[in-house]
């Protein structure tokens, strides 16, 4: 017998394969004619036949797959939608809203019906817009967290710092006796203490407490108690710790209070921890502090006038301004000037100036800038997406354009045919935002991860209701946006014409110079983009190709912490004569030196370390110069691999005098100008017996210590021994042979050889400080490529659909012009032609724009101008180039043009 | 002997006619219009599976795969609550029909 299954699996031919249902409906028509089959055998039909007379019960196959096709399509809209049109038409009945209420269900519900017909169109523009909003939400919602959220404290608007770094603790007391604008006016030295008692020395980040400070922000207890007024005596010897802490090293255990810590060598008693809510302001920049130590105000060791090291935070009275507060303090500072003139003023006699900042101003200061450039460029991105999408809009006009005026002519009124191309536009514009939201949340992950570090309050960014609030209200602003030109162009539509022609009228004129200007502002827009990527990307690249002055590949650096109790002056100088033999015994190291700081230690405009200012040179002219003394052991230039021009400071250079410096080129012309600084003596170096004698030996030229952007700052480098030893800050440096990372534990080993007990809390190599030192131009530059890169394509994108369509538009011209004997090229250059107007046209208003708007930038950049003309020409040659690329595909179509089959066509 | 729009406007009140008797498959509807018609109507299977399966899609039949002893498996449709409300309706609507069609037409009452 024949396998009737397989008879009618071959010859019915349904739609699509469809799993089950399908198994189904062959089972069952093979079982009939297998039934039909047997009946004629039964009546005694030879095998053959009976399969013949069978097999003809079914002689139209595709006729039946077209029925069964056709009874499932008729079945599946139906329920669902006529319960809604039941629905909707009850809701008519109901008043004037339940008109409208209809309308918007209808409005939808076409929405619905075109997705379903076009799910590539819907594809497209949702994805176009959910690119556009959801990175337009993301940054939004960076910037909210960090710049809009008011601080968690209470009151946030009446916390104000002292700009103007750290300062010395009788000059705070001047300050708080000599103004009345604020409610408590206190302070914190930040620093790191060592604590010991561990089996590693472990080092704490520590916050160093004012009277006041902690109260400041609103701190609550976990346990114990807060700091008190007794606890404010004498050297700090009384804490509270972070939560974190209390978490990290004690794992939360309660029976922490009253018990000491050694902290520097120190016994200090905890008294309290902190709540797990709290957050210092040094927290919100992602600097917690581990325990919070109480600082007496009057403690002996602080009441000099040259040690800088508070920070000064306040709350303003109720009703003061810090506008007022501001005029207060440059009163007092004036008047206070010639009774302290060493507190208030440097030592060239310039006053000293503080500038109040409210609290959020201060955390945020650095990333403001950069943060609203982010927000220019996504919002940039968002109106080329809207321009795109209002694009493919129009473009998609002539089928919709036929059935709106279907729908006009059977009495829809134009209000109702523009509120249904609006509605759909919404729709579009509220899909696209949900996509946008997915968009946003993979964004700001991103943004998280990738960010280098140094954006305050970044852990505040969330996706909360005020961040979707914004999605919502942008997404409905985009869909008003990019709707209204189709929604006014559907209205204004020409009924008749439209129906008699077919729907080709009404693509007018007009349509296409709407669809080329919005072309037009696309390139606009995304040349601007491109430039100030571009500027950035040209700015990082001048940044890494700029030469350190030294062999930063090979060098290693290691902070040696000599500040506690255990090390005088003595100590520190014999811990360094025993460790660089040592040191310089490692297989892998070449040479070793000490200094305050390593090149590259730090970066990013920080400079810390012995500043001094005033000089007299070898005329006798007095000289003001900020400079940074660092003091060196001999053989640090070698060390380095600086170039330096004379003498390296040698051993016995502590004992001599004059003293024998060192200088930075820039400093040497600042002292001496255009004369030979070799050999000459000029003052310098503060101490108590005034200005010392320093003789110039050596000149090092174009060395970068503190950063590739921060130039050849001056510096005075003097012997480690006679001037290093009595500063708390000391660093080695050492060079390798090879791969500096490899021989940092072998350095951390003979180091705790010579002292089990120091905390080794920064062992790293200067390519990694290095590599750090430019993460934030490279991220930034990094994001906004890839913003200026969705532009370009959106902008090409939007090139080629109207290119596209132009050619479209024109077949009959240009089958005219082909019949007539016009060639191919001169067809693809007619259509190059009108291209290259456009972007011409667009090209122009974008670097107009990019002139305007760049000049924002100009803090951002490095070695660049933000008018750079080479960067904008290369931009608008990219922007061209793409242009021109994306219209040759349709240019080449209209070059094919066929005189005969176009005009079939009309 | 019919065309075939005359029988496609009573098929599915046949169906539901003979489904509410009892429930059968396919093959046996298809012979029981022939039988109980005297052979006056006859369908072959290409035009009563496309109506059984748009009848089932509607919610009016439902089939359910059935397997006795010695033979294979067969689909036994039957009346849903729906087929049994449309069956009503077009038997009324088939009366009435044909009574008015004999009114124009003069002939005897059906």
């Amino acid at each position: 017998m024949r396998d009737w299954k397989a008879y009618v699996r071959s010859r019915l031919a349904l739609p699509a394969l469809r799993g089950l249902r399908d198994e189904r409906i062959v089972e069952e028509l093979a079982g009939q004619l297998e039934d039909l089959y047997r009946t004629y055998l039964a009546r005694g039909i030879p095998e053959a036949e009976a399969e013949e007379l069978a097999a003809s019960h079914v002689t139209d196959w595709d006729d039946l797959a077209r029925r069964i096709a056709a009874a499932e399509r008729k079945n599946q809209p139906p329920a669902a939608a006529e319960w809604v049109e039941d629905r909707t038409r009850r809701l008519e009945s109901r008043g004037r809203i339940g008109v409208v209420a209809a309308e918007l269900v209808r409005n939808i519900r076409y929405a619905a019906r075109s997705a379903r017909r076009e799910p590539g169109f819907w594809a497209v523009t949702v994805l176009i817009l959910g690119l556009g909003i959801g990175a337009t939400t993301a940054i939004f919602s960076v910037v909210d967290g960090v710049l809009l959220k008011s601080l968690p404290y209470e009151e946030p608007d009446r916390l104000v710092y002292f700009d103007g770094g750290s300062f010395p603790m009788p000059r705070i007391a001047d300050f708080v006796e000599h103004t009345t604008s604020y409610e408590q006016l206190t302070g914190v030295w930040e620093d790191d203490v060592d604590w010991t008692g561990g089996d590693r020395p472990l080092q704490l980040n520590a916050a160093l407490v004012l009277p006041g400070y902690l109260e400041l922000f609103d701190v609550h207890l976990e346990v114990g108690r807060l700091l008190l007024e007794e606890d404010f005596r004498g050297a700090p010897h009384r804490a509270v710790l972070s939560w974190g802490a209390w978490q990290r090293l004690f794992g939360g255990d309660p029976s922490v209070v009253g018990r000491p810590l050694t902290l520097h060598g120190n016994p200090v008693q905890i008294v309290g921890v902190l709540d797990e809510g709290f957050i210092s302001p040094a927290g919100l920049t992602g600097r917690e502090r581990d325990v919070f130590l109480a600082l007496d105000p009057q403690w002996e060791e602080l009441q000099v006038s040259w040690w800088f090291v508070v920070e000064v935070y306040g709350r303003l009275r109720d009703g003061a301004t810090v506008g007022a507060a501001q005029s207060e303090l440059d009163a007092a500072i004036a008047r206070l000037a010639d009774v302290h003139p060493q507190l208030h003023r440097n030592q060239a006699g310039n006053l000293r100036t503080v500038t109040v900042l409210p609290l959020q101003t201060s955390l945020i200061g650095s990333v403001r800038g950069p943060l609203q450039l982010l927000l220019g460029a996504v919002g940039l991105l968002l109106l080329i997406a809207c321009a795109n999408v209002a694009n493919l809009l129009l473009a998609r006009g002539t089928e919709r354009h036929h059935e709106l005026a279907v729908r006009s002519a059977i009495g829809a009124g134009r209000i109702r045919i523009l509120t249904q191309v609006l509605t759909e536009s919404l729709i579009f514009a509220l899909a696209g935002g949900l996509v946008g939201v997915v968009v946003a949340i993979g964004g700001v992950r991103a943004f998280e991860m990738w960010n280098p570090g140094g954006i305050p309050l970044i852990e505040r960014v969330a996706l909360d209701g005020r961040v979707l609030a914004f999605a919502l209200a942008v997404s409905l602003l985009t869909g008003v946006l990019f709707g209204t030109a189709p929604a006014l162009q559907g209205a204004r539509l020409n009924v008749s014409a439209m129906l008699k022609e077919g729907g080709r009228a009404g693509e007018g004129r007009d349509r296409g110079r709407l669809r080329r200007t919005l072309v037009m502002v696309e390139i606009a827009m995304a040349l601007m983009l491109l430039t100030g990527a571009g500027l950035l990307f040209h700015s990082f690249l001048r940044l890494t190709t700029v030469q350190p002055g030294f062999d930063a590949a090979h060098l290693a650096g290691v902070e040696l912490r000599m500040g506690d109790d255990r090390y005088d002056e003595q100590a520190r100088v014999q811990f360094v004569r025993l460790l660089l033999p040592r040191i310089e015994r490692i297989p892998g190291v070449r040479a070793a030196a000490v200094a305050n700081t390593v090149p590259f230690q730090y970066y990013g405009g920080r400079r810390p370390g012995w500043w001094q200012e005033r000089y007299v040179n070898d005329e006798g002219a007095e000289i003001e110069q900020p400079t940074v003394i660092q003091p060196v052991t001999p053989g640090f230039f070698a060390t380095i691999g600086a170039e330096l021009r004379g003498d390296d400071l040698s051993s016995s250079a502590a004992d001599e005098s004059p003293i024998p410096v060192v200088l930075s080129q820039s400093f040497a012309d600042r002292l001496f100008e255009d004369r030979n600084p070799i050999g000459r003596v000029f003052r310098g170096l503060q101490q108590q017996g005034g200005l010392q004698d320093l003789r110039v030996v050596g000149v090092v030229s174009g060395l970068r210590y503190w950063g590739l952007d921060q130039g050849d700052h001056a510096m005075l480098y003097v012997p480690w021994e006679r001037w290093g030893a009595d500063i708390f800050m000391t660093a080695l440096v050492v060079r390798t042979a090879g791969d500096p990372a490899a021989v940092l534990p072998a350095l951390r080993d003979a180091i705790w050889d010579l002292d089990p007990d120091m905390a080794l809390p920064n062992v790293f190599t200067v390519p990694q400080r290095m590599a750090q030192s430019v993460a934030t131009p490279k991220f930034y530059s990094a994001l906004l490529i890839a913003f200026a890169a969705v532009a370009l394509l959106l902008a090409a994108g939007g090139i080629y659909g109207a290119m596209l369509y132009t050619v479209g538009r024109r077949r009959r011209e240009l089958a005219v012009r082909a019949a007539l004997g016009a060639d191919g090229r001169r067809l693809l250059w007619l259509i190059l032609w009108q291209s290259a107007r456009v972007t011409a046209v667009g090209l122009a208003i974008g670097i107009g724009g990019a002139l305007a708007a760049t000049r924002a930038l100009q803090g951002m950049l490095f070695g660049v101008s933000a008018t750079d003309p080479a960067t904008l020409a290369a931009v608008a040659v990219l922007m061209g180039t793409v242009a021109l690329s994306a219209s040759l595909v349709p240019a080449w179509r209209a070059a094919r043009a066929n005189p005969v089959e176009a005009m079939r066509a009309e | 002997m019919f065309s075939p729009e005359l029988k496609k406007g009573s098929v599915e009140l046949m169906i539901l006619s003979l489904l509410d008797d009892r429930p059968t498959h396919g093959y046996e509807l298809g012979k029981l219009i022939e039988v109980r018609s005297g052979g006056a109507i006859e369908f072959n299977v290409s035009s009563l599976y496309p109506v059984l399966y748009r009848m089932e899609n509607d919610g009016w039949i439902s089939g359910r795969w059935v397997e006795k002893p010695g033979e294979r498996r067969r689909c036994h449709y039957r009346l849903t609550r729906k087929g049994r409300e449309v069956l009503a309706e077009q038997r009324r609507l088939w009366a009435a029909y044909t009574a008015a069609v004999n009114l124009v037409i003069g002939g005897s009452h059906a």
